[in-house]
């Protein structure tokens, strides 16, 4: 019974209820948006973050991540290694030693940061700078010269596929080393900052320079299958370890401007979509509270008969929750097709920027095309933003029924 | 090789010169071209060869921006040991550059602070000059790193000089392509050296000229490096006065030392 | 309101059978305050309605007819006396208990708009019956018995928009009706329709006092009510002036 006049109340004033509803599904549309958009992003950039060199999980020694030197190393990397692989979904893990060093060619020397890496175990989708070759190769051996550098220091240098560099910097005694090697690859991620810093160098060829033990590295880079789940196998990987002298962490810790940039981005999104959740509920409450001082003769009636005021408040909660209902079904018809094409599409944004070739957030490479992907998470944290806006926007109209004395009611008209 | 000396002299600040010209100096048995030139190299270099030295030279560096001159003192013993103070002008005035083995610390007076030059700085520019700090940590001998031959042998601009050509092993930590050194053929004083990259591209010269005979040894006593894509700019460095044998001791190049030296 | 014999309140007080009074007030004062001013809408007022009576309250506008229906419907407290119905004090009922007596003992028909717009003559009728847990199947059965009574065969489906004033007045007293009341507070039921329509409702209203025994009490100042009632009480400044009772 109350349902059905809830129901029915509602489609009373069909334009008002529409356009409430409409301004609900809106809110739906923009906070699906919104939040689509961001678990993408955001699970780009750290998944791209992960892929410039520290992983989703980073195993490396006791107090490296707070003062990284390369005289703080890790023994049995490769053991290191298997143990990680060897956890639920882990999906690669890869020894690395990184750290400063000068790279010059006899035109120039710029600053710079290596990884020093086994190519045998770098693939395009643990490593942001193989994926983003665009000369020569990765190469062929952990021992060799071969070294894997940016377009943008290669231009800096003014060398290119083939040519040699010498890089320079500490070995685990503090004396001052140098190398040469010889340009087999050349990356270009877009990104200047990163295309003029960064070089890849056999892991091998580097633990000789540096005086490393052949199963010495300053890290074990861990991918995962959902960036979601790092506490969780980062928990994993450390009991299977075992090893006091070792850490476990993720890129929350060990890529602070990119959880940082997350966190102020995420935070301002929220606020954002919570104010337009404010409007919204503000547009709600608007249109039952006059709805209930248009029905105020007709409840009196019902009080009067004998409806209890409780039942009264009921149902105009049930107003509310219909009209938070209905909204949910134009918003899921409304959001569908900008879901759909974004999900597939994606927004290219470099029509709204020039000289967006690539863009870097805390360092991290992004991918110029918007996309959106919902987590279960976020979409329940919609519905309940959703229910839970409106029904609070009933509330206090809801009250203000059900206070109403039945006498006074009926003197209204 | 001239320049053993010059290091020697001042070893630390002219890097270049003693990778260049220095390293050369290890060895020469045979005839081949190679042995000869890395015979008449080390001949040129123990000729200079100190077991100590001390020395007092002026540096001016020149680029677009800004012109400035240096005055220096400096000590060295053996190759792993070299103290440079500046003199003047008096705003710098008791910086110093200390090189021990492969480290190199910069004291600076006005902060009372050591610092000791990382990697990552070790291509940054020496005191402003054209030489990097790299230059005068480089100690490795110029054999190791270089196949050594003359190139020519005969008269140019009136005089007989030698040409050597220096090719770096392919597995040196070295930058160059090639350098190409003339030196006189009578006293063996260096005349000019020249860097080129992979590509036979010439990228910068080190001109000797000012032949004087100080502290009873005879050396270029200005060498002037010029960077090839800025023909204006250059680095000139001028010895004044030069010792050479003198007494110095191994706890003069420590960092306390290069504290007392303000 | 023609002849009978006039009985004063002083009479009234005098003890009564209790199973005939069905409505009982006692020295019962409504005051409002209006802004600054109070205006006494009952004052001091005691009455006995007995069961099966068809009785109207008339007086001139003002002079506390609706205040008094309201507080026998329990819609409104009085600010002193007691109000009893079917020998129950209203005064010691919570207000749950209130709503309950309502819904089960009073029937309610106003002057206008009395239905839910949103639902159907069927629906308002079976409202109260709803409200009191009956089971569908009994409940249609008794609402479209007294939709029939009050002859509205065939219009179960309209909505109150779409019914004359006095079709809509038919569904108020089907609803008022359908829980079997034990009275029915009709404030006014007549002013908004032709006195054609009023003859027509007044006649239902007649024929459900007589044939199902429910009480009827009625304010208005319509002769056409009046004539048809068998007691007619007549109020002044919230006070009962006359209270005559017909003889047939
Ligand atoms: N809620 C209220 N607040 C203030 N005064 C009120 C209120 N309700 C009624 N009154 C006053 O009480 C008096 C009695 O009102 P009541 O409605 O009982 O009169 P009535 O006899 O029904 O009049 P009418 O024939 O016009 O319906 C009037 O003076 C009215 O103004
Ligand atoms: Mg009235």
């Amino acid at each position: 019974m109350l349902v059905k006049l809830a129901w029915r109340s509602l489609w009373r004033r069909k334009r008002r209820t529409f356009i409430t509803c409409f301004t609900v599904a809106g809110g739906i549309l923009l906070s699906v948006v919104f939040t689509g958009s961001g678990d993408y992003t955001y699970t780009q950039i750290i998944d791209t973050s992960a892929t410039m060199g520290l992983g989703h999980i980073t195993v490396e020694p006791k107090g490296y991540n707070d003062i990284p030197t390369l005289q703080k190393r890790m023994k049995n990397t490769s053991l290191v290694r298997e143990t990680a692989l060897n956890i639920p979904r882990v999906t690669a893990a890869a020894e690395r030693i990184t750290g400063m060093a000068m790279f010059a060619s006899a035109a120039k020397s710029v600053g710079g940061i290596f990884f020093a890496v086994d190519p045998a175990h770098e693939t395009a989708k643990i490593n942001t700078f193989v994926r983003a070759m665009v000369e020569g190769e990765m190469p062929p051996d952990a021992d060799g010269r071969k070294i894997v550098i940016g377009a943008k220091m290669a231009e800096k240098l003014k060398i290119g596929l083939g040519k040699k560099l010498v890089y320079t910097m500490t070995d685990v005694d503090g004396e001052i080393v140098s190398e040469v090697g010889r340009v087999s690859g050349i990356f270009k991620t877009g990104v200047e900052e990163v295309d003029g810093a960064f070089a890849l160098i056999p892991i091998n060829r580097m633990r000789k320079v540096l005086k490393y033990a052949p199963d010495e590295a300053t890290m074990v880079a861990v991918f995962i299958d959902d960036q979601r789940r790092v506490d969780g196998v980062g928990g994993l990987i450390a009991s299977a370890l075992g090893n006091d002298s070792l850490e476990v962490l993720n890129w929350k810790t060990t890529q602070k401007e990119v959880s940082g940039m997350i966190k102020v981005d995420r935070s301002g999104n929220y606020l954002s979509q919570f104010l337009v959740g404010l409007l919204i509920a503000a547009g709600i409450l608007n249109t039952i509270f006059m709805s209930v001082l248009e029905r105020q003769r007709e409840f009196g009636v019902m009080l009067a008969v004998g409806l209890k005021p409780g039942s009264l408040f009921r149902l105009v909660v049930l107003e509310s929750l219909f009209i938070a209902i209905v909204g949910l079904i134009m918003g899921i018809i409304l959001t569908a097709p900008f879901f759909y094409y974004l999900y597939y599409q994606g927004l290219d944004l470099r029509q709204f920027a020039d000289n967006m070739e690539g863009y870097a957030v805390g360092g991290t490479v992004v991918d110029p095309i918007m996309k959106i992907r919902l987590f279960k998470e976020s979409a329940i944290a919609i519905l309940i933003g959703v229910f839970g806006l409106t029904i609070l926007a009933g509330l206090y109209p809801a009250w203000r029924a059900g206070r109403q004395a039945p006498v006074e009611s009926l003197k209204t008209i | 090789m001239p320049n053993k000396n010059i290091i020697n002299a001042a070893r630390g600040l002219s890097a270049v010169i003693l990778t260049v010209i220095l390293s050369t100096g290890a060895m020469a048995d045979a005839e081949t071209n190679q042995e000869k030139a890395v015979r008449i190299l080390e001949r040129v270099d123990d000729m200079w060869r100190g077991e100590s030295s001390r020395g007092v030279f002026s540096m001016e560096v020149r680029t677009k921006r800004y012109k400035r001159k240096l005055s220096l003192e400096a000590w060295s013993k053996g190759k792993d040991l070299s103290l440079v103070v500046i003199k003047a002008p008096v705003k710098e005035k008791g910086t110093a550059t200390l090189k021990s083995g492969t480290s190199i610390y910069t004291y600076l007076p006005k902060t009372d602070r050591t610092i000791r030059l990382t990697s990552g700085m070790m291509m940054g520019s020496w005191m402003g000059s054209h030489f990097t700090n790299d230059d005068l940590v480089k100690e490795s001998r110029m054999s190791d790193d270089y196949d050594v031959s003359i190139i020519f042998d005969g008269e140019r601009d009136g005089q007989m000089v030698y040409e050597f050509e220096l090719i770096p092993k392919p597995d040196a930590a070295v930058v160059w392509g090639k350098i190409t050194i003339a030196v006189r053929q009578d006293d063996l004083m260096p005349i000019v050296s020249t860097y080129f990259d992979e590509d036979m591209e010439k990228m910068r010269t080190m001109d000797f000229f000012d032949i004087k005979t100080m502290g009873g040894r005879k050396f270029p006593a200005t060498l002037r490096v010029t960077p090839e894509d800025k023909p204006d700019e250059y680095t000139e460095v001028v010895y004044h006065e030069m010792e050479f044998d003198i007494p110095i001791d191994d706890s003069d190049f420590s960092i306390a030392a290069l504290k007392r030296s303000k | 309101m023609s002849q009978g014999h006039t009985g004063k309140e002083n009479k009234l007080r005098e003890p009564v059978q209790i199973g005939g009074a069905i409505v009982r007030l006692e020295k019962v004062s409504r005051v409002y305050q209006q802004g600054k001013v109070e205006v006494k809408a009952v004052d001091d007022l005691s009455l006995i309605i007995n069961k099966g009576e068809f009785t109207v309250i008339s007086g001139p506008s003002g002079s506390g007819k609706t205040t008094t229906l309201n507080m026998i419907g329990a819609l409104d407290i009085p600010n002193s006396g007691t109000v009893e119905l079917e020998g129950r004090n209203l005064g010691t009922l919570s207000r749950t208990q209130l709503s309950e007596l309502r819904r089960d003992r009073i029937g309610f028909v106003f002057q206008a708009y009395n239905l839910a717009p949103v639902l159907t003559a069927y629906e308002n009728a079976e409202f109260v019956l709803a409200l009191q847990g009956v089971p569908a199947a009994r409940r249609r059965e008794r609402t479209m018995k007294v939709l029939d009574e009050v002859g509205l065969n065939g219009l179960e489906d309209r909505r109150p928009d779409e019914m004359s004033g006095g079709q809509q007045q038919r569904v108020a007293i089907a609803r008022a009706i359908c829980p079997r009341p034990a009275i029915v507070l009709a404030d006014e039921p007549t002013a908004n329709v032709d006195s054609h329509t009023a003859e027509s409702i007044l006649t239902l209203m007649q024929q459900l006092n007589q044939t199902d025994g429910i009480t009827f009490l009625f304010s208005t100042h319509d002769p056409q009510v009046m004539e048809r009632a068998r007691r007619i009480i007549t109020m002044r400044d919230g006070k009962v002036f006359d209270d005559i009772t017909k003889s047939f």
